[in-house]
């Protein structure tokens, strides 16, 4: 609606009978543009809180990020520096250090603009930070020298193998179909494997599950499209699928559904090459098995490990 | 005015149409509507979804059935006994089964007929909106019948069957379908009872003897005495 | 006081009473819980109250979060009404906030949003341009939440109860009259409590009675039937 228009319809409600002028009428207008929108973002921070308590942090961080561009709109700068130091903390406390640290520096670079308590507390994390990236940074260096070291005596064709004995890589594939097998929801939705086009009804299917907030369908849906990804060699992506059913198997307290996960993340991580972090998804693994004290998935699982160990 | 197409079930139009269009013989079940058949165990509840299953075949309208009690052996031979044969439907490919029930593999699966589980809520809501997608591109009309959610809601989460539930009515009435869902009364929480009778259009209760009409789109409360017979359901209706 | 027209025949005339109020409608600016058991007409209620007002162009924000769009339109023209003219004049803005799960096709219009059922975020933005769209045609418009039921199947309660809250005080802000439907037993008890007292009035409808209870205290009661031309209330009386 252009100016000519909204005069109009300000004279037609009547508007212009108090003697204001336009000028005012439409400043009244946007204040209380503006008061909707602050509304809004409060609205999204308190949403945020919740889901974060819920343990839905990826959803609390997508709601934390679009309040910082409301505020951040809104010119409220305070606001803006102590939403981004909040986004630090979450993404501290999931250890993703890098991102923390980010968030912590450009909320420094506003608090910096104004008088604010914050400024302090928000300097003294990115101190901390810092001497743990240091020793980071020392680390991937060391792993990559490793890996160039790996990748010398291995075949080509195949994703990059532990040690130096071949792993059979169809023994490991029935292996692991086994071990997913043990999920409840695996046989009716390991059918989709036989379709022509898999990862599309399974993808389907999982906007289904997450349409109707079926958690349990959810993940069992991300650890089969994470195994058939990692069947077409998409090992990356195989891995965040992995992860993510991981989290939503702990999130509903299913621990067969973790454990399967965790086996499936550190054979993942064995075909990258990164034995150590492997091993360790592999221990976890084991452990939950054992406690779960069910002989056929320890017998699978052993026989997992055993393909990839040699 | 509201179009109804016809129930199936001896006595049922008569009983839903309204006084001045009897002649006419406009009774039955309001197109694209959501019906709920609750009442106790054994009082008729299937055999009534197989009736109006049946009518929609004679009348080229496909039937998307979801079974959760019994197989399509089952169903097959049941509706065979109160002499509705199939035959000639299955051949021509108007009825599509999602079974949840039967895990032997003696009938294979197929466009028509595909399994699923009731512990798969999320499988069973794919199936069933892959089909209804696929009949709504040839047909105009559908026919769809859940029998029955009690047993999907002893199976999971209750909430989670009610936003199945939900979805499942959307998407059978996007596709332009009529459906008919049974229910055993007092087998889920009273919460979960009142969201799915919001959740439907009209409310019929059976209860062994009589049936009740109690909400339907267009008309009051109504109710008739009613029998089962070796033809199936038979509502004796007295002309007035 | 003033007053909007419900829409619902007789409803306008109980709510006149001798006690000093001279209530000849619903008051304005106010917002309303119709609420009660299962089919009883609630959402009739706030067809009739939305087409009544578009009949005397009043603009109208609706949200839809039971039935789509398409339903919606549906269903009003079975008692025939026909949204087609108040569409065309811009007067009716609906939110669909859940034909995303049917899976139908959605197109977006100036008039015509959708959201989504389990995020109550996007709704409120939603809410917020739609406000803002309706409020250039009009400060006295009529707003409709119908209903409070399927969100609850889809949300946490606290966070149904917080849109909700945030919701209200909007639209009053912006000078609108609301409904809101919601079906009695599908929330706690507790739940229940919250929602009747962050209204400012209530009716009741159990299938016979209709029951108004206004924030001043006024109630009144009548006897109500569900026709081919919507709620028509019988006689009544002031308590």
């Amino acid at each position: 609606m252009n100016g000519q228009d909204l005069f109009k319809s300000m004279m037609v409600l009547g508007i212009f009978d108090s003697k204001e002028d336009s000028k005012t009428t439409i400043k009244k207008l946007l204040e209380q543009l503006w008061e909707y929108q602050e509304a809004e973002a409060n609205l999204m921070v308190e949403i945020a809180t919740m889901q974060y308590e819920d343990g839905d942090t990826k959803n609390a961080i997508g709601f934390l990020e679009k309040s910082v561009e409301i505020y951040h709109e809104l010119g409220f700068t305070e606001q803006e520096a102590v939403i981004l130091d909040l986004i630090g903390d979450v993404y501290f406390n999931m250890d993703d250090t890098q991102r923390a640290y980010d968030h912590y520096q450009h909320s420094f670079k506003l608090c910096s603009k104004i008088d604010t308590p914050l400024k302090e507390e928000v300097l003294n994390k990115i101190k901390e930070l810092e001497d743990e990236i240091e020793a980071l940074k020392e680390k991937v260096e060391e792993d990559a020298a490793d890996a160039s070291l790996k990748t010398e005596s291995q075949k080509s064709g195949y994703p990059e193998s532990v040690d130096e004995e071949k792993i059979d890589y169809e023994e490991l594939g029935r292996r692991l179909d086994d071990i997913i097998g043990f999920l409840d929801e695996s046989a009716v939705y390991g059918t989709y494997q036989k379709y022509k086009n898999p990862m599309g009804r399974l993808k389907e299917a999982y906007e289904m599950a997450v349409n109707i907030g079926d958690e349990k369908g959810e993940a069992a849906l991300l650890l089969i499209m994470g195994d058939v990804s990692l069947k077409a060699e998409k090992t990356k992506n195989s891995l965040e699928l992995f992860t993510k059913s991981l989290n939503l198997f702990r999130k509903v307290g299913n621990e067969k559904g973790e454990a399967i996960s965790r086996l499936m993340i550190g054979t993942t991580y064995f075909l990258l090459g990164n034995t150590d972090e492997g091993s360790v998804y592999l221990r976890h693994s084991m452990e939950i098995i054992k406690s779960l004290k069910d002989k056929d998935i320890e017998k699978a699982a052993l026989a997992l490990l055993n393909s990839i160990y040699g | 005015m509201i179009v109804r197409i016809a129930s199936g079930i001896s006595g049922f139009d008569e009983l839903t149409s309204s006084e001045d269009n009897l002649a006419l013989k406009l009774g039955g079940f309001p197109e694209n509507s959501a019906t709920l058949i609750y009442g106790p165990p054994e009082v008729g509840k299937s055999t009534f979804c197989y009736q109006f299953t049946y009518q929609g075949l004679t009348q080229d309208e496909p039937c998307l059935y979801l079974t959760t009690d019994h197989g399509i052996q089952d169903i097959y031979d049941t509706m065979k006994g109160i002499g509705l044969n199939l035959d000639d439907y299955l051949e021509n490919e108007m009825l599509y089964v999602v079974d949840a029930v039967s895990s032997d593999m003696e009938v294979e699966e197929s466009d028509i007929y595909q399994r699923s589980s009731v512990h798969n809520p999320t499988d069973m809501l794919v199936k069933v909106s892959r089909v209804a997608r696929s009949i709504s591109q040839k047909s105009p009309r559908l026919r769809g019948v859940v029998d029955s959610v009690t047993t999907i809601l002893e199976s999971n989460n209750e909430m989670l069957i009610v936003r199945v539930l939900k979805t499942y009515i959307l998407r059978i009435k996007e596709a332009g379908g009529t459906v008919i869902i049974t229910y055993i009364e007092g087998s889920a929480d009273s919460r979960t009872e009142t969201l799915i009778k919001s959740m439907v259009d009209n409310i019929i209760k059976l209860d062994g003897e009589k049936i009740i009409i109690e909400a339907m789109k267009g008309m009051g409360r109504k109710e008739d005495a009613y029998r089962t017979t070796d033809e199936g359901i038979v509502i004796l209706h007295d002309e007035q | 006081m003033s007053t909007v027209e419900s829409g619902i025949p007789g409803l306008d005339e109980l709510l006149q009473s001798e006690a000093g109020y001279d209530l000849g409608g619903i008051p304005q600016n106010t917002s309303t819980l119709v609420y009660g058991p299962p089919k009883v007409g609630k959402s009739i209620f706030s067809y009739q109250f939305a087409n009544h007002g578009l009949n005397l162009e009043e603009p109208c924000l609706y949200i839809t979060a039971d039935e789509g769009m398409k339903q919606l339109q549906q269903n009003m023209i079975d008692f025939g009404w026909y949204l087609q003219n108040a569409m065309e004049k811009e007067l009716l803005y609906v939110i669909d906030s859940i034909s995303s799960l049917s899976g139908a096709p959605i197109e977006t219009t100036n008039t015509y949003t959708p959201s989504k059922i389990n995020d109550p975020t996007d709704l409120m933005v939603k809410v917020g341009i739609g406000t803002r769209f309706v409020f250039k045609k009009s400060n006295e418009f009529r707003s409709v939440f119908d209903s409070l039921t399927t969100p609850f199947a889809f949300n946490p309660e606290p966070m149904v109860i917080r849109f909700l809250k945030t919701y209200i005080r909007r639209l009053q802000e912006a000078g609108s009259t609301l409904v809101i439907t919601y079906t009695e037993g599908v929330a706690d008890e507790n739940t229940e409590k919250i929602l009747k007292s962050v209204v400012d009035n209530v009716i009741m409808l159990d299938g016979s009675y209709l029951t108004f209870r206004s924030s001043e205290g006024l109630m009144g009661t009548a006897e109500y039937q569900i026709t081919n031309q919507g709620l028509v209330l019988g006689e009544g009386e002031i308590l």
